[in-house]
């Protein structure tokens, strides 16, 4: 019996160890290494560089170094950093490098880091890092953390190859740290110790004023991580963001890029492009740069040969997921898809393009004199899907359901603090600053009325049984992780109505799968996130039209400016 | 049923308690140690502050860990298992009620196949242990022992569906079936049948047709090798020999004497390989884009949505209890000798 007794403690004592190891916070992985050998055409590291990389872990005791970067040492990275042989050498050309944070071919975009450190200019950096009295003795130790895969698996690769290219200096030591997103997350918003790190940004509305603030402001760039806070920065992104006039957000925002380059509040690298890939036949798949996709100027051509077996219905592919189809709390580039498929806001993008135009509003709206108050007046005879007419009422509702703390509430509170209806047809959103970007903020999918008869007041509907919008489609079901169907809104009040009645949205759960099926014909069009590998694959099947575009999606990196100080 | 019987059953079903406690209390307890949190792992960077923590309060996950953890007991208790925290925090009850049949549905033809298969094939190589057929068996089993399971699913997915285009690539269903398809049990095959809606099952059947096959075969190999081993030891004994001195054929001997006696190791092994077949569940699920437990779960963990982690483990807990428990009680039909 006593064995028995000891047995059993000794099995507890097991578990209870087994538990504590588990739980014991798991030490942030470094890697030495080139973690994809085959996609790195690396020299074989030298016998002295081999000497020098075994003993850092104990050689370096990151604490007592660390300190917020010095601008010049900030430079030194940018200079020394190569972004043409990066997109080369990982994604073979694929994406695009970004000299700035705001994307080429958007209003006001500018290339400061192209024009202060062209390319690249390693004797700058090397310049830099001498003045700031670190030799080949005393080098410059960096940590550079990156998640395993939450930006695609190719990161690993970039981290590598902007190892290699500040190590160049010879005055720079990199030491990669790897962290998985939700730990990453944390770290990074929570503790002060990650000096360098990746991340990735998916504009909200298109306006510098969204690629440039979250992370140069002293409001929004700890949200970031990038902690930077700079008077003459707020000033300048404050005044451009409330110019209404043109040319002087030009000659700002110029300006805010180049202060920018000397500041770097953060290092943007590339620019990730985006695949779609349809079946012959498939016409009006039109992508443009707010990355809109418009189901409602779909089309078969005659030689189309339907996923569905009938030119009525066209089948979608995503490896997206849904995440909530409420627009007053949706905030994933999947779910304003959506909702903007089966809603209108205010204004909106004509297909392909960046111009905006009318949506719900008949026109433009008109802007009061301190530029603080935008007045629209509602297009006549509009209804939601299941015959409710559509009033000014309904903007009051829904930016009140705005207060119910959806995911997307904070985007909207920063800038505008009241929606109110003078009569049935106007609508008056009340700013706190005089925003010369709102009407792009008004093209948003939080801005899409909500359906009285679906989402009430005092509460938030994530996943709504029908989606009854004012849109060209309406959502009939959804079953997760399997498909969504939408049909043709008979009550569209739009010119535009579709022209294929039925779209079936199907959800994958990898890349690979997706790229077979629109390759077998099992669906007509596969769009996000297809991924490079399986687009290039697809380029050479017959049948198949493979577009790259060019997202606005950027990755940067963020350079924590109060790394090392004590906490407040 | 005999009172000891009864007595047994009672037992074991009251030993199910404290496990299923155990292990949930476990991934409770992980859960929240490990670094992450939902709510930003869901909105990353673009969460404010001030927000992050007006939802922490809707979630209740600013209340006392100690008070967290009775409600979630409780939800289990009562089975209803609250809601989700991330994804549109529906309801665990919902979420669970369309995964878990997509699951079953397609685990349940696994295991048939892979016992089948498997215990046949292990008795025809013991039958002709040391010929051709042995060697070509064995040579089988460990060959599609040692190939990755998602591997083994594209493989499939290339030669039937891209390059024969007989089967469909993924899915449960047909698209435009689907449309107009109801399945309030999300049983597909099963509503199919009750709704007489043949050509919804002809669809679903044939969507099951590769996952199940990919799943199933990626087992069998453990089922051939056990069923060898046993057979080859039991058509040696006494009983056997005595029965070929009275002129019984091979086949009879072979099929349906010493096979049944191999049946007892292979119930135990089936009870055990439904737990390791839930976990190949996960990767089979992905490749066929099937909307079944294991991917919901994968998914789950990376947004760190403790609830539904929690409740998902716990239904696996008790799926898996549920199992062994009905494999113990087959026993004893089996095997005469054994008597509770």
């Amino acid at each position: 019996m006593n064995n028995r007794k000891l047995s059993w403690l000794l099995i507890g004592l097991a578990v209870i160890g087994i538990l504590m190891v588990a739980c014991a916070p798991a030490p942030a992985a470094t890697t030495e290494e080139a973690p994809a050998e085959e996609a790195m055409p690396t020299e074989e590291p030298t016998e002295e560089q081999m000497a020098e990389e075994a003993p850092t872990e104990e050689a370096m005791p990151t604490e007592e170094m660390a300190h917020p970067y010095t601008e010049a040492e900030r430079q030194a990275l940018a200079a020394a950093l190569d972004r043409e042989a990066l997109v080369d050498r990982v994604f073979e050309g694929r994406n695009i490098p970004a000299y700035h944070m705001v994307p080429p071919g958007y209003p006001y975009a500018t290339e400061p880091f192209l024009d202060r450190y062209g390319t690249r200019d390693l004797q700058m950096a090397i310049d830099l890092l001498s003045g700031e009295g670190y030799t080949a003795d005393n080098k410059f130790h960096v940590q550079l953390w990156y998640p395993p895969e939450h930006y695609g698996t190719t990161t690993a690769d970039v981290m590598q190859v902007i190892k290699e290219q500040w190590e160049e200096t010879g005055l720079i030591e990199v030491e990669l740290v790897v962290q998985n997103w939700a730990e990453y997350v944390d770290a990074f918003i929570d503790t002060n110790d990650i000096p360098i790190f990746i991340l990735g940004w998916f504009p909200d509305f298109a306006d510098p004023e969204n690629w440039l603030s979250p992370f140069g402001s002293c409001l929004q760039s700890p949200d970031n991580g990038v902690n930077y806070c700079d008077e003459h920065m707020d000033d300048l992104l404050q005044t451009a963001a409330s110019s209404n006039d043109p040319a002087e957000r030009e000659a700002l925002y110029k300006e805010i890029g180049d202060y920018w380059a000397e500041q770097i509040p953060t290092i943007p690298l590339f620019w990730e492009p985006e695949f779609v890939t349809y079946r012959d036949g498939v016409e009006g798949v039109m992508i443009g740069a707010p990355f809109e996709f418009n189901y409602n100027v779909l089309s078969f051509a005659d030689n189309a040969e339907p996923a569905s077996g009938s030119t009525d219905t066209i089948i979608i592919g995503t490896t997206d997921e849904v995440h909530s189809l409420d627009p007053q709390d949706a905030y994933a580039t999947h779910d304003w898809e959506i909702l903007k498929n089966t809603g209108v806001p205010l204004l909106k993008y004509a297909p392909g393009t960046s111009d905006l135009e009318p949506g719900a509003a008949v026109d433009f709206p008109t802007v009061s004199d301190d530029g603080m108050t935008y007045t629209f007046t509602l297009r006549d005879g509009i209804q939601f899907a299941d015959g409710t007419p559509l009033t000014a009422q309904d903007y009051v509702r829904s930016w009140d359901r705005i207060g119910l703390e959806g995911d997307v509430s904070g985007l909207m509170q920063l800038y505008i603090t009241d929606v109110t209806a003078p009569d049935d047809k106007t609508v008056v959103v009340q700013l706190n600053a005089p925003y010369g970007f709102f009407t792009a903020l008004a093209a948003t999918a939080p801005m899409i009325p909500a359906n009285p008869n679906i989402y009430p007041d005092e509460e938030l509907v994530f996943f709504p049984a029908t989606v009854d919008g004012i849109g060209p489609y309406r959502m009939v079901s959804y079953s997760a992780g399997e498909q969504m169907v939408l049909e043709a809104n008979p009550n569209y009040f739009g010119d535009d109505a579709p022209n294929i009645p039925n779209v079936i949205v199907r959800y994958f759960a990898d890349p690979t799968t997706m790229a077979n099926a629109v390759e077998t014909g099992e669906i007509d069009i596969a769009w996000r996130v297809l991924g490079p590998v399986e687009a290039t694959r697809l380029q050479d099947v017959e049948g198949l039209t493979v577009e790259k575009i060019n997202a606005p999606t950027l990755r940067y990196l963020v350079i924590n400016h109060t790394y090392g100080m004590p906490e407040e | 049923m005999s009172k000891s019987l009864r007595n047994f059953l009672i037992t074991r079903l009251l030993l199910t308690i404290p496990m299923v406690w155990f292990l949930i209390t476990v991934v409770f307890v992980v859960m929240r140690v490990i670094p992450g949190d939902p709510i930003r792992s869901q909105l990353g960077p673009k969460a404010t502050p001030g927000q992050v923590e007006r939802i922490r309060v809707r979630m209740g996950l600013d209340k006392p860990l100690i008070v967290q953890y009775g409600n979630f007991l409780w939800d289990v208790v009562t089975l209803n298992f609250g809601n989700a925290l991330t994804q549109g925090e529906r309801p665990i009850r919902d979420e669970l009620g369309e995964k878990l049949p997509a699951t079953i549905e397609l685990t349940i033809p696994a295991i048939i196949f892979t016992a089948v298969f498997g215990i046949w094939s292990g008795a025809y190589a013991a039958k002709n242990r040391k010929k051709v057929q042995d060697y070509g068996i064995r040579l089988f089993s460990v060959v599609i022992y040692s190939i990755p399971i998602f591997f083994l699913g594209l493989i499939f997915q290339i030669v039937f569906s891209v390059r024969l285009g007989i089967l469909p690539l993924y899915g449960r269903l047909d698209p435009l079936i689907q449309v107009n398809f109801n399945s309030p049990t999300n049983f597909y095959v099963f509503d199919a049948l009750v709704a007489g809606n043949w050509e919804a099952l002809k669809s679903a059947l044939l969507h099951l047709v590769l996952p199940t096959l990919t799943l199933g075969l990626a087992l069998t190999g453990v089922f051939v090798r056990l069923t060898r081993v046993n057979m080859i030891e039991i058509l040696q004994s006494d009983f056997i020999i005595a029965g070929r001195a009275r002129g019984l054929s091979e086949r009879v001997l072979t099929y349906r004497h010493a096979l049944r006696n191999v049946f007892i190791p292979i119930l135990t092994l089936i009870g055990l390989q439904f737990a390791i077949l839930m976990a190949g569940a996960v990767l089979t699920e992905t490749t066929f884009s099937w909307p079944g437990m294991g991917r919901y779960l994968v998914e789950r963990i990376e947004l760190r949505d403790y609830t539904a982690v929690q409740s998902t483990v716990a239904v696996f807990a008790l799926f898996v209890a549920a199992i062994s428990l009905a494999m113990d009680v087959l026993y004893a039909f089996v095997d005469p000798r054994i008597r509770y």
